[in-house]
């Protein structure tokens, strides 16, 4: 019934089958601060989130790798799959700080400039567009 | 009965409506080609005895919104909500015309902010573009679409993945051999603040590199990210005159804005794309 659940998925031993232990990764679970300060270097290492060779142009004979899942993760590591997915999604939003939105800003006004001024094909031939600091 | 349907003409049929209703591309592919990926993302996880996968691409911003010299018009143009809705119309059109199961995957991000299914992953396997160095799946004609998946036990003949990749083009291989760079890493490199790095070797990616988290922050801008980024910054000022004016200055408002009509800013970064080589004939008017 639940087939996109692997059968070991929580701490060690544990086994959630019922309907209401599913629910439960559904609901408000609060990673604690110690946890994910401790766990998020490693969690975001084993995702999705700084992407190396794990691409399609690889060929899929094993060369190409994928980020773990939060279930694969959390049994690698030991830990709960919801604080794993917590400490996750937390730590993908916590990557960059607010000031990585001013440089988003002046990147995209920097790049678009630079379409504009020669086209396409500018960026063919002539240097990458700059960047502001 | 079942075995003496045409299942090629009832795929032409399906296929044809879809372009009649906006799709640039319909493609059928085979579902169990994506069920290695992780648990949870394979098409039987989301639709049992799924037997095929019809993937649209379309509805990429307008050639006038390429041009546009205000970058915060792309901003605003970035939805999938017109293929959404084309993906619902093709299920509901499969499920009352011939009484199969037929599921739209839904957009939206799953329980564990997650998307239900690869779309790109799905879109590659049916042929509707293949793989790029920036990330985006680019169809050879019209680069980067907007994607929607519909998930059907319908039997359908599939076309499956392409011969040729769009990426990397030939001007990105050229650019490559003289500036050791391809248009989408020179506007955005990852070792100098961007989001992407990789090689070309004999034609094809290899060592690709991608900040999804950065990636992330510039292409949901000001939505969901950048308002919860302006909230913790708002939450964590003990001035209240001063949390006053983040909470009711021009960027908190933005994302507030964003993230009310949700429908209308979906991707507010396109550079990469727009710097990409793939698809630009479509967007050269008078």
């Amino acid at each position: 019934m639940y087939s996109c659940m692997p059968r070991r998925h929580g701490t060690a031993g544990a086994d959630m089958s019922s309907p209401i232990e599913r629910g439960e990764l559904n609901g408000f679970h609060v990673v604690d601060p110690d946890l994910y300060d401790r766990y998020r270097a490693e969690v975001l290492a084993l995702t999705n989130s700084y992407q190396v060779d794990i691409n399609e142009f690889l060929p899929n004979d094993g060369t190409r790798k994928r980020g773990l899942s939060d279930a694969e993760i959390a049994d690698r590591l030991g830990l709960d799959i919801r604080d794993v997915t917590e400490i996750r999604v937390v730590a993908e939003h916590d990557e960059y700080p607010i000031e990585e939105y001013e440089a988003s800003a002046r990147f995209k006004d920097a790049a678009a400039a630079s379409y504009l001024e020669g086209g396409v094909k500018n960026l063919y031939k002539g240097d990458p567009p700059p960047t502001k600091r | 009965m079942m075995d003496e349907l045409d299942w090629v003409s009832i795929k032409s049929g399906i296929l044809e409506m879809a372009r009649k209703r906006g799709a640039e591309v319909a493609r059928v592919g085979d579902p169990a080609l994506l069920e290695d990926a992780e648990p949870g993302l394979r098409p039987s996880d989301l639709l049992t005895d799924v037997k095929s996968m019809i993937v649209l691409g379309g509805a990429a911003p307008r050639a006038a919104e390429w041009q546009s010299p205000r970058v915060e018009v792309m901003e605003t143009v970035g939805t999938a909500d017109r293929m959404v809705a084309l993906g619902s119309s093709v299920a509901r059109h499969i499920e009352d015309t011939y009484g199969y199961y037929a599921l739209n995957v839904p957009t939206a991000t799953d329980q564990d902010d997650k998307a239900f299914l690869d779309f790109k992953a799905a879109a590659i396997a049916a042929g509707a573009g293949s793989p790029s160095l920036a990330g985006p799946v680019l169809d050879p004609t019209y680069g980067f679409l907007y994607l929607t998946v519909i998930l059907t036990t319908l039997p359908l003949p599939v076309d499956g993945p392409l011969q040729e990749a769009a990426c990397p083009a030939p001007q990105c291989v050229e650019m490559w051999d003289e500036k050791g760079t391809t248009p989408c890493m020179a506007v955005c490199p990852i070792d100098d603040g961007g989001c992407l790095g990789g090689e070309i070797q004999e034609g094809l990616v290899i060592k690709r590199r991608y900040d999804a988290d950065r990636c992330r922050d510039r292409v949901y801008h000001y939505w969901t990210p950048g308002y919860q980024a302006a909230l913790e910054r708002a939450l964590d000022e003990p001035d209240a005159r001063k949390r006053k004016m983040i909470l009711y200055g021009s960027f908190f408002t933005r994302t507030m804005w964003s993230i009310t009509y949700s429908g209308v800013s979906q991707g507010q970064c396109f550079e990469c794309i727009r710097a990409c080589p793939v698809g630009t004939e479509q967007r050269v008017l008078i």
